[in-house]
């Protein structure tokens, strides 16, 4: 799936993207630069053949770029930008984390910021004890040191 | 797109790698995050780490949780020879407790061993006995380190104490003895001498001020951003700024009240906004102004002091009689009152002390809590002694992390 058929009107040159599965995208560079690795890439001048991402897959890496897409309309309202991003970021947890992985690796900080805050919501109201089942966490203390830590820190564990 | 089922290796990716983690923690509200140290190790590691805590401070609010007053009796400390001695039986560093945590530290016996109180800061407490012993201990090694004996013989002082934020692991802090004069003549130098804890040596210096003034004794300085606040006489207050690396003072007058011309208690705290506060209480309510900051840098900080009268601004004006109107529960036995103390880094709430009862008072919804303490047997004699409240910042530790801070 690549995004090359934008409606939008093609003014900039386009940047050649490979996933880690040998999918390849061509991208607006007005697009691509909500990540500040293609940003300073396309700054610097690089980029002739298309750009090996090894840390995201196809799949993710077409999400990704729907969504910069979306983000470097100009012509969209900050209104449906948010109803957009609500809409984007409501997906299972594999989706999330890999949309989490990209958007560190690929460092676009808005992206980030919503899957952030997306897995936030997610751990916010929980106990230590339904965060670790949600996110199939292992409770790696032993029950002395479990008891410990609740000691040495009981006024911020209260009720 | 299958959905609802986890890729198991998805989960622990993005959730062991610690810069998302940092990042998704940094989105919730202390509460949340104090709680997720009993997620798992790693997650206990990330959240106690100095670096995450810098972090998520540069974004919230810190805060801070009391664990009880500090009673400092000025007949004691620092007594002429023919003065006040202390009954065996009167602890030298009383606390009254507000809650366990105070309890316990009460009850560990750490505090017989250090003298009187003399200030506390982040935690850590600067204590000893005038004019050459002094202790300083710390929250988070719950030892003690007694300073080297000063090289200064100063018959009466004021000091200052300053915990650096630390950024690492090291804690850093500085302790300031400042000569006070006896006479009632004012001068336009201050002599000082200055511990640090990266020297581990006491250091004499010289304060110079344009104008001429005399810091009142016994007296410990107020600390906001580094920058040390001493009361000097007739209602003024000395600035100095030690990371300056300039030997110098500069002198501000304090705001004159205008609920009445005779003013009992005079507090000094830091705001949210980390602003200079200053409160001052007589018998009809209480004051509390902000000190501006200045727009054009330090330069203009060593002009004369008449710029300075326009730059404080009069936040509250609290009159007790309203106070008590509108706290009714409490009114019957109480007539006079005084305020106590700011709390940390807070403009919105004070303590307000009324016989020996003391009070959490909210500036903005105008209620009134009692604070309750354990000690309120103990003979206290309130007007000869400073009741000063005993703040821990509040983060997470643990000692199964490798965070423990050294003292140098």
């Amino acid at each position: 799936m690549s995004s090359s058929s934008s409606p939008m009107q093609s003014t900039g040159r386009k940047l050649k993207l490979k996933s880690k599965d040998d999918e390849t995208f061509e991208v607006e560079e007005a697009v691509a630069v909500k990540s500040q690795i293609f940003k300073y890439m396309v700054e610097d001048g690089v980029s002739n053949g298309p750009i090996p991402l090894p840390n995201v897959n196809g799949k993710t890496l077409a999400r990704v770029l729907q969504w910069c897409q979306k983000h470097a309309d100009p012509t969209i309202t900050e209104d449906e930008l948010n109803k957009y991003d609500a809409g984007f970021i409501d997906v299972d947890q594999a989706v999330l984390y890999d949309l989490l992985m990209a958007a560190n690796y690929l460092n676009i900080e808005e992206l980030l910021k919503l899957a952030c805050m997306r897995v936030a919501d997610m751990i916010k109201g929980k106990s230590p004890d339904e965060i670790r089942r949600t996110f199939n966490i292992k409770n790696d203390f032993t029950p002395e040191e479990e008891e410990e830590v609740r000691k040495e820190n009981a006024w911020a564990l209260g009720p | 797109m299958k959905s609802g089922r986890i890729n198991h290796d998805n989960v622990h990716t993005a959730l062991t790698c610690d810069d998302v983690l940092c990042e998704i923690l940094l989105r919730l509200p202390e509460k949340s995050v104090f709680r997720l140290i009993l997620v798992s190790r790693k997650w206990l590691h990330v959240i106690c780490s100095n670096s995450f805590r810098s972090s998520y401070h540069s974004k919230w609010r810190e805060s801070f949780h009391l664990l009880g007053f500090f009673v400092c009796n000025f007949l004691y400390l620092g007594r002429p020879r023919d003065g006040f001695r202390r009954p065996p039986w009167e602890p030298a560093l009383p606390l009254l407790s507000t809650c366990k945590e105070g309890d316990d530290l009460k009850f560990s016996g750490v505090l017989k061993q250090l003298g009187y109180f003399i200030d506390s800061s982040n935690g850590f407490l600067l204590c000893g006995r005038h004019p050459m012993t002094y202790y300083i201990w710390s929250p988070i090694t719950r030892k003690q380190y007694q300073l080297p004996q000063p090289q200064q013989y100063y018959r009466s002082l004021c000091m200052a104490f300053i915990v650096e934020d630390s950024h690492d692991d090291v804690i850093c802090y500085k302790v300031i003895r400042a000569k006070c004069v006896c006479k009632p003549v004012e001068v336009n130098t201050v002599s000082i001498e200055t511990f640090s804890s990266k020297t581990g040596a006491w250091k004499q210096s010289t304060l110079t001020c344009s104008s001429s003034f005399a810091l009142c004794p016994r007296s410990v300085a107020t600390v906001i951003g580094g920058v040390v606040y001493w009361f000097s006489v007739h209602k003024h207050l000395a600035i100095y700024d030690p990371y300056l690396g300039v030997r110098r003072l500069s002198l501000i007058k304090l705001p004159a009240g205008e609920l009445s011309f005779d003013y009992e208690e005079s507090v000094l705290g830091e705001s949210s906004d980390g602003l200079l506060q200053y409160g001052q209480s007589s018998k009809l309510g209480i004051e509390i102004w902000v000190l501006e900051k200045e727009q054009s840098g330090y330069s203009s900080m060593y002009k004369s002091d008449t710029h300075w009268e326009k730059r404080w601004n009069l936040r509250y004006t609290l009159n007790f009689r309203e106070m008590w109107k509108k706290n009714p529960t409490f009114t019957d036995r109480f007539s006079e009152s005084q305020i106590l103390s700011f709390l940390p880094r807070n403009s919105e709430s004070v303590f307000i002390r009324s016989g020996s009862n003391i009070f959490l008072y909210q500036l903005e919804s105008k209620r009134l809590d009692v604070v309750r303490y354990h000690g309120r047997g103990s003979s206290i004699s309130w007007d000869s002694s400073k009741v000063v409240p005993y703040f821990r910042p509040s983060w997470p530790r643990s000692s199964l992390c490798q965070c423990i801070n050294s003292m140098t």
